[in-house]
């Protein structure tokens, strides 16, 4: 759950990361200057100095020059090692043994950075260890119950030649890449070890453990081509089907991505997006997009969404899990059948809604069987902004948050970070009046002048939601008072009153702050760490540029990933 | 909810039938047999609940060695340890502990500072993002270890687990690592809690509740696999860059720990018995909140009763706790509550329910500890369980104003059955008084600047 309140207190006056926090804070927030300029432009928000703008950090660098800084060679950046989320795992695991029983389930929780992918917090501890041996032993077991369909002979007369022929296919698969005579001849005489205490599917068993907990499965290992004396490599073909795979699917190369690594197929740029766009089109990709959705509009805790009984008897686990199928198909029909636009995802007037979520949003019941696509013509509807699952999570059980849903889209959608409140103000929530409307009660602070320099950045947007409740359903009455859905946008490039989700989500979805930042996030995501202002300033110009030229596609978006420095190169491994 | 197979279905599988219960006590040492000649280990537990307390619905009345939960001048109104009125005994209740360590290094989300701090006493370090929403440091981490892991280098022994972090819906949030986690084997090490009792149940108690014969054939297998994997980590860590090595050398160090677990056998004291299987509880459901947590400090106190760990947390959600009572017919979440209390009585008054109802679990706990014989006492006279907070006010996030309560005396190591005002002493003070309980001769404990060696009041 986001809280949306003055939360927290500035500390650090010495500390460089805060400066702009304290400078804003120090001002009550009060924004100095025209700030309305997008980034990029030279002109606008000064992301190091934090002179005036209500940003602080991400997702808003400058791109200067567009891609011409990319001139003096490639720049990828940082390439720290990854290992496989708990997503990856399972999606892993599914592919090269056809088990889907999500084994990962059990894992440790993973994140940080608002991703589960980031490079920089995965840490292993004991229990993951363990959780690692408990998975393999009982992927292993599943595996061996049909030695006929796992191993390239009969069961009945297995010999070396067959474990080794099994070794060098299967092997292939697991590592995603061939194994070396070494790695063969160790797995091998592991085998022959193991067959002298067990019977053939119990060795097989035990070498398939030892393959799953091997950091060549659980790591995406890279040195890269060789490359004498270059700070920075290509990669390999079989670690670029691996950096696609994972980037594009959350999962292992399927057989046509490992044939054209195989063939050295993919070394050339053109090459790598001819196999994005192929992969694209598979149902794998999917399965990614909505993991990447989740996360970014933070909707995954809609699971665990609890409201008051008192005041929403109706919304239970059932209607939560509706509200995520909800936008699952909504985002998965906007990419996938729709236009992949930004405007689409943000505007678009349409949703997905079975009888049961229908009749609980107060929609007319579209029968059929599953969800069914509805233009509701009685309320706003704006793209992701105004789905269920959005609005529920950023809600308290008993009444809505405007300042949450307010940050929520400051923060992941504009990647402009509010600044805390500044010291010694007390944190009070106005109180429950019957009497008044949400709106009107947290109005009141903002009157408050220590309070309103920051909450006008953020407070006007969530008001302009108000006309979904805790559940997100649509109302128009609040204690048998109107609701005021009027907003404003003010510190970015698309300012200006409006009222209502549709005009908020139309201004978003022409801003490039916006766009800006759904390239930040998905560079965050894609490449599993955070962006360097300098060092990648070249790929995230690329991938902006791409963006635009694509008509703000997330689809062409994605394939842009894969064009950028970040993603054909990496450092040269030290002492290779 | 689907369930993977267990291990525990691999060895029943094996063999074709599970070895029913009461067979598997009575492979179980006889209680009298062991009584009087073993050693008994010493122990250390912590209990965390969070958000902050009431102070003066909290504080105890009387003096330093006479004191009482209970307020004689009003006994009706509800009083959050009035729980633990029958373990005062047995319990230093330690009042105005202060986080001083809050006041240096970076981080400003009173979550995470308040967490990060808690139990490490030390300040935090800023991840490769920098701050995120609300002053979050969102992969940020810590600069050294968490008192508990500290104790458990002092106490570990040979146990199969060196420590075990019990969570009940101590779940991850995705962006604010720091706010949900608290036990650290150092900066960017940290130790995540087992949230499901079941799993934690057969991670612990399967093998002693299968054939011995099995579980020494799964163990060999399970080395030998393990080995293999270890051979395999070693020669990729020389290949790789610096820091990617860093991250397998810790992977490996995990592996080998788990080989420890592998070798170690169950101590099988005294008091150990096989406890009961937990049910299939949805342990992500807020309202299963009180038997998760009831499952697990059972399961906890016999993973310490058989000696498979000595060191031990229980993590009640976490940070910034969302957590709903609705069984106190509660309909606001503790975090928005904590931070209305000072303004809205009838809130104040749930917070209240809400710390005395974590005061209870403090009791069944401390109960539960009390049941397990150990020679001539219990295991909770060999044990010190420390319950804390991440914050003293929730309304302010405050550092000062801590609520602590410690119960047991590590075998006679600190003097119990006291309350005292420390008067606004570093956290780190209290935690070199614990380290040299179990036998250090640290004077100091976590950020050197702010510790004063050990609390000359315990």
């Amino acid at each position: 759950m986001r809280w949306g309140y003055c939360n927290d207190v500035a500390r650090r006056l010495n500390h460089p990361s805060c400066w702009s926090l304290l400078l804003l804070a120090l001002d009550g927030c009060y924004v100095g200057r025209d700030a309305s300029s997008p980034s990029g432009d030279g002109q606008g928000a000064d992301d190091a100095g934090g002179s005036g703008s209500p940003m602080s950090g991400s997702g808003s660098g400058d791109d200067g020059g567009g891609v011409a800084q990319c001139a003096d060679g490639p720049s990828p950046g940082l390439s720290p090692i990854r290992r496989l989320t708990r997503f990856e795992y399972d999606a892993t695991i599914e592919h090269l043994l056809g088990d889907s029983t999500h084994p990962a389930a059990a894992f440790p929780q993973e994140g940080g950075s608002g991703f589960d992918n980031n490079a920089n917090v995965i840490s292993v501890s004991p229990l993951h260890a363990e959780k690692y041996m408990d998975a393999a032993e009982g992927i292993a077991a599943r595996a061996t119950e049909d030695l006929a369909s796992l191993l390239p002979c009969d069961p009945a007369a297995v010999d070396d030649a067959c474990i080794g022929d099994w070794l060098e296919e299967f092997g292939e698969k697991a590592w995603r890449r061939p194994l070396d005579a070494v790695e063969r001849a160790e797995l091998l005489a592991f085998y022959q070890d193991a067959r002298e205490k067990y019977d053939v599917r119990e060795a097989v068993s035990l070498v398939l453990q030892t393959m799953l907990q091997s950091p060549n499965f659980l790591y995406r290992v890279e040195f890269g081509l060789p490359s004498a004396g270059a700070n920075v490599v290509q990669l390999t073909d079989w670690e670029m089907a691996t950096r696609l795979s994972y980037l594009l699917w959350g999962s292992m190369p399927d057989d046509e991505l490992f044939a054209a690594a195989r063939a050295g197929e993919l070394a050339e740029p053109a090459q790598i997006e001819a196999q994005a766009r192929r992969m694209l089109e598979q149902p794998r990709a999917r399965a990614m997009l909505l993991h990447f959705h989740e996360q970014w509009l933070d909707y995954g805790e809609i699971d665990q969404v609890s409201k008051d009984a008192e005041l929403f008897p109706d919304f239970g686990p059932d209607i939560a899990a509706a509200q995520r199928a909800e936008i699952d198909a909504f985002i998965e029909h906007v990419v996938f059948e729709g236009d992949g636009t930004v405007e689409s995802l943000l505007t678009a007037p349409y949703t997905f809604v079975d009888d049961a979520l229908a009749d609980f949003y107060g929609l007319p019941l579209p029968g059929g069987v599953g969800l069914q696509r509805v233009t509701p013509t009685d309320r706003a509807v704006s793209g992701v902004l105004t789905k269920g699952a959005v609005m529920s999570v950023q809600a308290k059980p008993h009444e809505t948050h405007p300042i949450a849903r307010g940050v929520f889209v400051r923060e992941q959608l504009l990647c402009t970070i509010p600044p805390p409140p500044p010291e010694g103000v007390e944190i009070v929530p106005p109180a429950v009046d019957p009497n008044a409307t949400t709106r009107d009660r947290y109005e009141q602070h903002r009157n408050d002048p220590t309070c309103a320099g920051c909450h006008h950045l953020f407070d006007p947007l969530g008001f302009a939601l108000e006309n979904y409740d805790a559940t997100g359903r649509w109302r128009l009455l609040e204690n048998g008072l109107d609701i005021d859905a009027s907003g404003e946008l003010t510190a970015t490039d698309v300012n200006g009153a409006f009222v209502g989700p549709a005009e908020l989500g139309a201004r978003l979805a022409t801003s490039q702050m916006v766009h800006d930042c759904i390239t930040t996030q998905w560079f965050r995501y894609g490449y599993g760490r955070t962006e360097s202002p300098d060092v990648d300033a070249c790929s995230l110009a690329q991938l902006r540029q791409r963006f635009a030229d694509g008509g703000f596609d997330i689809k062409e978006l994605l394939v842009a990933l894969t064009q950028t420095d970040a993603f054909l190169y990496r450092p040269a491994v030290e002492g290779q | 909810m689907r369930r993977p197979i267990h291990r525990r279905t691999v060895l029943r599988g094996a063999g074709g039938i599970a070895i029913s219960l009461p067979l598997l006590e009575a492979m179980l040492p006889n209680r009298s047999h062991a009584g009087g000649v073993t050693e008994f280990p010493l122990r250390f537990v912590v209990f965390f609940s969070g958000n902050g307390t009431i102070e003066e619905r909290w504080v105890p009345f009387g003096s330093v060695n006479d004191f009482t939960f209970i307020d004689p001048a009003n006994p009706s109104q509800q009083r959050i340890l009035a729980p633990l009125e029958p373990h005062k005994a047995d319990l230093v209740v330690l009042q105005n502990l202060q986080q001083r360590s809050r006041d240096h290094g970076p981080g400003g989300n009173g979550h995470d500072m308040g967490m990060g701090h808690m139990l490490t006493a030390h300040t935090l370090v800023e991840g490769p993002s920098g701050y995120g929403e609300f002053s979050h440091l969102p992969d940020g981490s810590v600069a050294g270890p968490s008192v508990d892991q500290a104790i458990a280098d002092l106490i570990a022994g040979p146990t199969a687990y060196r420590s075990l972090e019990f969570g009940v819906r101590a779940n991850l949030d995705l962006a604010r690592q720091l706010t949900s986690r608290m036990s650290y084997r150092g900066p960017f090490e940290v130790l995540p809690p087992e949230n499901d009792p079941r799993e934690a149940f057969d991670r612990l108690f399967a093998d002693l509740g299968a054939d011995p014969v099995e579980v020494a054939a799964l163990r060999t297998k399970r080395k030998s696999v393990i080995d293999r994997v270890g051979d395999d980590f070693v020669r990729l860590e020389a290949k790789l860059g610096a820091s990617d090595r860093q991250k397998l050398e810790s992977h490996l160090d995990a592996i080998r720990e788990l080989e420890q677990t592998l070798s170690n056998e169950h101590g099988l004291l005294e008091g150990c018995a096989m406890p009961t299987m937990p049910g299939d509880i949805d342990h992500n459901s807020n309202d299963n909140y009180p038997i998760i947590g009831r499952t697990q400090m059972d399961l906890m106190v016999m993973a310490l009763a058989c000696d498979i760990t000595r060191v031990s947390s229980i993590q009640w959600s976490t940070g910034q706790s969302g957590t709903r009572f609705t069984w106190l017919g509660h309909s606001g979440d503790h975090h928005s509550m904590s931070h209305e209390a000072d303004n809205d009585a009838g809130i104040r008054e749930q917070l209240v329910a809400v710390n005395h109802w974590y005061a209870e679990q403090f009791a069944y706990l401390l109960s539960a500890m009390t049941q397990v014989v150990e020679g001539d006492g219990t295991l909770l006279d060999r044990t010190i369980v420390m319950w804390c907070n991440e914050q003293g006010n929730g309304q302010l996030h405050s550092a000062d104003g801590i609520p602590y309560v410690l119960a047991g005396s590590a075998g006679g190591a600190i003097e119990t059955g006291r309350w005292i005002d420390v008067d606004g002493a570093a956290h780190n003070d209290l935690y070199v008084s614990l380290l040299q309980a179990f036998g250090s001769n640290a004077t100091s404990f976590g950020l050197a600047e702010v510790c004063t060696g050990p609390l000359p009041q315990l």
